[in-house]
């Protein structure tokens, strides 16, 4: 669960933000973005050191002045359902992009593979079969069998 | 995502509108909001400063120092409202 999960699902409800500087912020959470930076309405605002308080009716909290936020509880269950659907959505996702690698790359991994160890069987065939050639020819010269010049000495 | 693209300190509500900027160490200005990019840096017009004293709380009455137009970098910028719908409640 990540912090800014967390936020985004407090949208529309009520926040307690405390900054840096001591000043406290409480109202309703509109809109967040990724650098924290928090849109508020219904806001009353408290200063350190201050009787007075003041009420607005909107207000904009820059993100990297925030010191600590107060959520309410609500917002933790909120953020597990969406976090569960977002996991839905990646496996359905997920299956479909494996499916479809796995045919194309099978295929593909299974076509080249398949060359290779042809090229590979064959030219270890082929070395195998030299060597066996190889043997050969020199029986076959003795025997006259070779494959080309031993039959064409013979 | 589509916060990507329309930040959240989307300043164009309070475009040409009285507004009151929250900075780092206490200092408090307004202004008509000019103009501001997406690292909210502003630029206000007829702003006012609201002096402090020493421990950095308003002053009671409230000061002024007239500073005209100005520049408000954003990296300082600790919170921005309209004036509109602002109302002091005196004993918290």
């Amino acid at each position: 669960m990540y912090p800014l999960s967390l936020i985004r699902s407090a949208k529309g409800s009520p926040i307690q933000i405390e900054l840096k500087s001591g000043e406290i912020y409480n109202g309703v959470l509109i809109n967040c973005d990724n650098r924290m930076n928090l849109k508020l309405t219904q806001v009353v605002s408290t200063r350190k050191g201050q009787n007075q308080a003041l009420k607005l009716s909107e207000c904009c909290v820059r993100g990297n002045t925030i010191q600590f936020l107060k959520l309410p509880e609500l917002v933790i269950e909120k953020t597990k359902q969406q976090a569960e659907k977002r996991n839905q959505y990646k496996k359905r996702f997920g299956e479909n992009s494996q499916k479809r690698y796995g045919r194309g790359g099978r295929g593909g991994r299974g076509g080249r593979g398949g060359r290779k160890r042809g090229r590979g069987r064959g030219g270890g065939r082929g070395g195998r079969g030299r060597g066996r050639g190889g043997r050969g020819r020199g029986r076959g010269r003795g025997r006259g069998g070779g494959r080309g010049r031993g039959n064409s000495k013979n | 995502m589509s916060n990507f693209f329309k930040p959240v300190f989307d300043l164009e509500d309070y475009f040409d509108k009285k507004v009151h900027i929250r900075f780092l160490e206490g200092r408090e200005v307004s202004g008509v909001l000019k103009g501001y990019d997406s690292n909210s840096n502003c630029v206000l017009d007829q702003a006012i400063e609201y002096l402090t004293d020493a421990n950095g709380n308003l002053l009671q009455p409230p000061q002024i120092m007239f500073l005209g137009l100005m520049f408000c970098k954003g990296s300082s910028i600790t919170s921005i409202f309209p004036e509109e719908g602002s109302t002091i409640i005196e004993n918290k």
